[in-house]
């Protein structure tokens, strides 16, 4: 049987709350109501209403409040009385609060940010569920390091290799795809994909069955928004899409989540791999053709990937019956995660990230913290004379110095909380602007993202107690005896360190500014460099791929008045990626070398403005395709000739030919075939009969360009109305090569930026404190008879003086660091010293500028004012 | 009057306390409001007017009295003021006035 007595919890909750000033009657008359109601409605009731009732006394009025809480242990009462002193020291001097709050706010923004933007570069492709099981299987040739492999690895390996769980391999292509019946008509990047390619690459499919869905030829799966693009409303399942350069349509049999931003590929069409005659099983050579297609392997976990790479390199030149002579294969096996940081080879499907930007933000967040931080420790130290007399009493009373360095240490962790409230505002406002900077999409919702919240408090209390802890030991040093009596007069050690700490900010901020200064014309460089060909008003279009003559349509452009010149090549200069097997006189293997090829019609170097330096370039009459060659200034060194022997030389594709060996006919001089970030490489060229599905580069007499382009654009819809006119500007799709190093540009900007002005934040702060300590030497000096002007010298020197020397001692630094990033270039600009002017006029003048406010102050205050209230 | 005027639950709280005088709180306002008027209340109201009361200069209390039913706990007793009596008097004036002014015709 229950005693007949209130519930024990709800008293519990009662006593909790309640103030000891009301807590008697109220819970004399529950009781006791209690009893009246157990008689009238039963216990169960009576218990239940007693809790209601508990509930409802909740008043203000009732509730314990801040002292009587803190009464009930010391702990409590210091830690109020703490921030008592905290809150009134921040009121009191209003200045040098916001300073530091503003300052740590947005150097803890920048840190927050830089973690935010390190964790999701961290992450890429964490979210499959294999991910430390998959490997991307990738090839080295002589010419260069490729991300691709050949179509038939991935089933060999399978079927010799019984460590392969699994293997997916992927290809895109950009046709139009279009939706006849809805006039739909949209260029689209299509994956041709094995079936497999829902389990490795983790797809999960949202309606459609995995196991059936890309096993056909032509089926093909959307991704919902790509469904809506094609189909609008209607249900896009058994639904049909056309696609260019196939006689069948693909039939839609299945929708598909697509792949989370931090992937190294995003995919939102495929094709069932059957549908591509390359990826088919019985195709012919297949070895012999390598495009960009990707393999990727499923492996069991712990797996030695770099043994197997040798493995199978071993096994492949088995199952060739290469002969001694012959290049070795070379197979590598990349860890899915590993790609997006580490991976920088030829044809990636998408740029990768780099993990060297990785490193250079998370210095910059750290550093950017760290000037934030020395403003707090300065200031506080600078002010600390304010609070000396409160340490001394404290002392006294019997604080022990644990005690002291623990109350400044929550002081400081309090104004970090002020600066955490500040920068989460800031930024939630930034994000959205950084992710459009970066082309990220970071994640601050702690409900997507739950080391949101870590971060945040991690970098608040890091802040807190790396800004706090130096101020807490200087301030809790101090000696009582000394600070009441008032014979203390703050130490001179205290000031050399806060001048030292000055140095270190202006030191920081001169690497930042002499790195943006660097990567910026290092950008310029690159997007002004002469390539060895012209690329401006040049047009570059892309020709049909059925045989419709490309001369005709050539011939028919070259009419236009605004046309200059019209040149046919296979790939786009700049972006060359066409590699092949040739054998040259001289050479030491019958089998010759894999180097980069390139083909272009007889009007390429007038189109282009190349320019040959021996021999002559193809002519409009030669028939000897693929017989012979022109190779460029490097090729010639390569090969081991000089300039004057080379023209003459025997040479050939493939392998060594004894009969009728093709010839060169002529030295280019070098042009920067490939990416600025790569060196020019041997290249031979050579001519084709035709140029289908390859370019069209138009060079436009300079005048109306627009109107140029239009003319081209109708009278190329009247020659060819099937085919869609698309085109670039050669210099537009150059540039487009350099976004990254452009974002990493803008990012060093605003990053610069923001450092020199938390510094100068500090320097404002340090100026405001020192020259009102100095008031009266000012104002004996004036009276004295010194000029406004010497004044302002004086008083600017003395803050100058540290600015100058962080400056000077950073340089080496800053040389050695950008010296060893331009390094990566294999054409750079080169460190010009003259940025260490630049950098010192910057910062010298921003600093001047700062404290002349208070310099200009101090001056011309009337010394009266500063020296009656004696 | 600003302060003076009594709301309904009010005026029968205070007239609780006049009736039972001398040994009004929370519990025994209560019970005689719930035999009186056969309306259930609460105890936390009952507390919250009393405050109200007070605050207003109408009731005054002490602590004292603590019975084994509350654990020995006291209780605050309350007892009306003059200023509580006079109140009570306005009110009851003004009703009376009221109900004088009412023509017969309209009872019937």
């Amino acid at each position: 049987m229950k005693k007949i007595a209130p519930p024990r919890w709800a008293d519990i909750f009662l006593e909790w709350y309640c103030s000891k000033d009301y807590i008697e009657e109220v819970q004399g008359d529950l009781h006791e109501w209690f009893l009246h109601r157990v008689k009238r409605q039963g216990l169960t009731t009576a218990r239940l209403l007693y809790f209601i009732d508990v509930i409802r006394f909740m008043r203000t009025y009732r509730l314990k409040s801040i002292e009587e809480l803190s009464q009930h242990s010391n702990t409590a009462a210091m830690f109020n009385n703490y921030f008592i002193t905290s809150w009134r020291s921040l009121v009191k001097n209003r200045t040098f609060s916001a300073i530091n709050i503003i300052g740590l706010a947005i150097g803890m923004t920048c840190c927050i940010l830089i973690t935010l933007f390190v964790q999701f570069e961290l992450n890429y492709d964490r979210r499959n569920k294999n991910a430390d099981r998959i490997y991307r299987a990738v090839v080295d040739l002589q010419a260069n390091d490729w991300a691709i492999s050949a179509f038939p690895l991935g089933a060999l390996l399978k079927e010799n290799f019984p460590e392969v769980e699994n293997f997916a391999r992927i290809k895109p292509v950009e046709p139009f795809v279009t939706n006849e019946e809805r006039e739909v008509k949209i260029k689209q990047k299509v994956f041709y994909a094995d079936s497999a390619v829902f389990d490795v690459l983790d797809i999960e499919l949202i309606s459609g069955n995995v196991e059936t869905a890309l096993v056909k030829a032509n089926t093909m799966v959307l991704t919902e928004e790509r469904a809506k693009a094609f189909f609008g409303d209607e249900d896009p399942m058994g639904k049909t899409l056309m696609m260019e350069g196939n006689q069948n349509p693909f039939v839609i049999t299945g929708i598909f989540k697509p792949l989370p931003s931090n992937s190294h590929v995003h995919i939102d069409a495929m094709a069932s791999s059957l549908s591509f005659a390359p990826m088919q099983p019985d195709f012919e050579n297949p070895w012999g053709y390598l495009t960009n297609h990707y393999t990727y392997f499923v492996m069991p976990e712990n797996f030695d990937h770099e043994a197997f790479g040798t493995k199978v390199s071993t096994f492949l030149d088995e199952y060739h019956e290469l002969t001694p002579d012959d290049p070795r294969n070379s197979i590598t096996f990349q860890p899915l995660t590993s790609i997006h940081l580490h991976s920088n080879r030829g044809l990636e499907i998408e740029a990768n990230g780099n993990v060297n930007t990785i490193y250079i933000f998370s210095a910059i967040a750290f550093f950017i913290l760290l000037i934030a931080c020395i403003n707090f420790m300065n200031l506080s130290t600078a002010q600390s004379l304010r609070r000396a007399k409160e340490v001394g009493i404290r002392k006294v009373v019997g604080s022990k110095k644990g005690q002291l360095v623990f109350q400044f240490l929550s002081e400081s962790i309090l104004v970090s909380i002020f600066a955490l409230v500040i920068s989460v505002g800031l930024i939630l406002l930034i994000v959205p602007e950084f992710n459009e900077i970066s082309g990220k999409q970071l994640v601050i919702n702690p409900m997507e993202n739950l080391q949101v919240v870590a971060i945040f408090l991690g970098i608040t209390f890091f802040a807190g107690i790396f800004a706090g802890i130096y101020p807490a030991f200087f301030i809790s040093a101090f000696q009582p005896v000394k600070v009441i009596k008032g014979t203390y007069l703050g130490n001179a050690a205290g000031q050399y360190l806060r001048k030292g700490l000055v140095v270190l900010q202006f030191a920081i901020a001169f690497v930042i500014i002499v790195g943006t200064y660097v990567v910026n014309s290092q950008l310029d460089f690159m997007l002004n460099k002469n390539m060895g060909f012209d690329r401006e008003q040049t047009l570059v279009v892309r020709m049909p791929s059925d045989s419709i003559g490309g001369h005709m349509i050539k011939n028919e452009l070259l009419k236009l008045s605004g046309v200059h010149s019209i040149t046919r090549f296979n790939e786009v200069p700049g972006k060359m990626v066409n590699t092949s097997t040739v054998w040259y006189e001289g050479a030491e293997r019958d089998q010759g070398e894999n180097v980069y090829m390139f083909s272009g019609d007889p009007d390429l170097p007038q189109t282009l403005g190349m320019t040959m330096l021996k021999g002559n370039y193809f002519t409009e009459d030669t028939q000897q395709f693929y017989r012979e060659f022109v190779i460029n200034e490097k090729a010639v060194e390569h090969f081991g000739w000089t300039l004057e022997n080379a023209v003459g030389k025997l040479m050939n594709f493939g392998g060594r030919s004894e009969e009728e060996p093709g010839m060169v006919i002529g030295v280019i001089s070098d042009f920067h075939f490939k990416h600025l970030h790569e060196v020019i490489d041997p290249l031979v060229m050579y001519l084709e009969p035709q140029y289908e599905g390859r370019h069209m580069g138009i060079k436009i007499n300079s005048g109306d360009l627009s109107q140029t382009v239009s003319a081209i654009k109708s009278r190329w819809e009247e020659l060819l109305p099937a085919y869609e006119f698309q085109y670039q500007f050669l210099d537009e799709s150059f540039d487009s090569l350099f976004d990254q190093e452009k974002r990493l540009g803008q990012m060093f900007g605003i990053f610069a930026g923001l450092a020199i002005f938390i510094s100068c934040l500090g320097l404002f702060g340090l100026a405001a404190f020192t020259l009102q300590q100095k008031k009266k030497a000012v104002a004996v000096r004036k009276v004295m008879g010194a000029s406004i002007s010497s004044i302002v010298t004086m008083t600017s020197k003395d803050f100058l003086k540290p600015v100058v020397l962080g400056m000077l001692l950073a340089a080496p630094v800053a040389y050695f660091s950008m010296n060893t990033w331009l390094q990566g270039f294999a054409y750079n600009v080169g460190f010009n010293l003259i940025v260490f002017v630049y950098a010192l006029a910057v910062g010298v003048g921003v600093a001047l500028l700062t404290i002349s406010f208070h310099c200009f102050k101090a001056a011309i205050t009337n010394p009266v004012d500063s020296l009656r209230n004696e | 009057m600003k302060g003076t005027s009594l709301g309904e639950f009010e005026e029968l709280v205070l007239l609780s306390v006049a009736v039972l005088d001398g040994d009004a709180y929370g519990v025994s306002i209560g019970t005689l409001i719930e035999e009186e008027s056969e309306r259930t209340v609460t105890i936390s109201t009952i507390h919250n007017v009393l405050y109200r009361l007070e605050k207003k200069g109408f009731v005054k209390s002490e602590l004292g009295g603590a019975t084994a039913e509350r654990g020995g706990r006291n209780k605050r007793l309350f007892k009306i003021t003059t200023a509580g009596r006079a109140v009570l008097e306005q009110s009851r004036a003004l009703r009376n006035k009221l109900w004088n002014a009412i023509p017969q015709v309209n009872f019937q």
